[in-house]
């Protein structure tokens, strides 16, 4: 059985409890098992591609928009899109459903080019040690959002792919289906972009 | 400067008219004009240590220490997205806003069978008929 690219990402590099273990060593096959189940008429079963897939596709719309309410909706959709299409399905199920949050993270983006961002409309626990390390923290973060929301969409995707998600660049050309060559460039590209946004105050 | 397969339209060249936008951003996108290595004083060797392919002692000595803490600093903040999860309550409302049936491949010329495409034939024929009986 082969593991998925969003599933080694939820249980291999990601770690600190944000994998999703009850999705017990899944695999392309099994994913194409489930669909089969789905398609036959049991409809609970597609449960278990949401429980498999939601958090790295959840990250991957949080740090494309920066809004939680925003990547919940997009990841809401694009369930409800992949079951709406679940017969055309052809390969890998969870490259399929990745580009289909990824295409609605840059149709949202086209359309409204927030400039203001916040990942603290919801009830994340905080980890900071002391208020002032907290005060630093979210300085850094508005500041890295700002500068994120100034990237181009693909270049933006790609930071967030490598750097949020911890995703490898072959990984990342799996999913988007391009080249190894190209992603680095759009990574290096978004992070000397970045540097020089952020360098002057920081560095 | 190099140019990737983003499939960005430049459009000065295209002469296609930018597609309308809401908020446009005050200062323009960072997509083409991003210096690459070499034309920037040389960062080939952040890269690298972001790649994880060199140390961070080796990245400090030849890129300085506040590009190196910079980018620590960066990398935390990432880390911390990454160990976000999908909100409690969000998978149990995909599932109630799902349809009762799923899709299936339904391209219609797959639902065509070849007596409803003769039927279309024949209806096709006999408007078009009637059309040039009209006109005449």
């Amino acid at each position: 059985m082969t593991a998925t690219p969003l599933q080694n990402q939820g249980s291999q590099t990601l770690g600190g409890g944000a994998s999703t273990p009850d999705a017990a060593a899944p695999g392309i096959d099994a994913d194409q098992e489930i669909i089969a189940k789905v398609l036959a008429g049991h409809k609970d079963s597609f449960g278990v591609l949401i429980t498999r897939y939601s958090d790295p596709l959840y990250r991957h719309a949080l740090g494309m928009t920066g809004s939680p309410d925003v990547a919940e909706d997009i990841l809401q959709a694009s369930f409800i899109k992949a079951y709406q299409h679940l017969g055309e399905v052809r390969g890998r199920f969870d490259a399929w459903v990745f580009r289909i949050v990824a295409n609605s993270c840059k149709d949202w983006l086209k359309n409204i080019r927030r400039t203001h961002v916040s990942y603290d409309e919801d009830d994340q626990p905080s980890t900071y040690s002391t208020p002032e390390e907290e005060m630093d923290r979210n300085e850094l973060r508005t500041d890295l959002q700002f500068a994120l929301a100034r990237l181009a969409p693909s270049l933006r995707e790609a930071f967030v792919m490598k750097h949020v998600e911890g995703r490898s660049y072959e990984e990342m050309a799996l999913l988007l289906e391009t080249t190894v060559g190209a992603l680095k460039m759009r990574v290096h590209r978004a992070r000397e972009a970045l540097q020089q946004l952020l360098e002057e105050k920081y560095a | 400067m190099m140019l990737d397969d983003a499939g960005f339209e430049n459009e000065k060249i295209t002469g296609r008219e930018p597609a309308p936008r809401r908020d446009k951003p005050a200062e323009p996108l960072y997509d083409r004009e991003v210096p690459l290595n070499g034309t920037s004083g040389g960062h080939g060797l952040l890269h690298d240590w972001l790649d994880g392919e060199v140390d961070v002692m080796r990245a400090s000595e030849v890129e300085g220490k506040s590009k190196v803490e910079l980018w620590t600093r960066i990398n935390a903040e990432s880390e911390m997205l990454r160990r976000r999860v999908t909100p409690v309550g969000v998978q149990q409302r995909i599932m109630a806003s799902l349809p009762e049936t799923p899709g299936t491949a339904t391209n219609w010329w797959k639902q065509v069978t070849p007596v409803s495409a003769i039927a279309i034939a024949v209806a096709l024929l006999a408007v078009g008929a009637l059309i040039i009986q009209a006109v005449r």
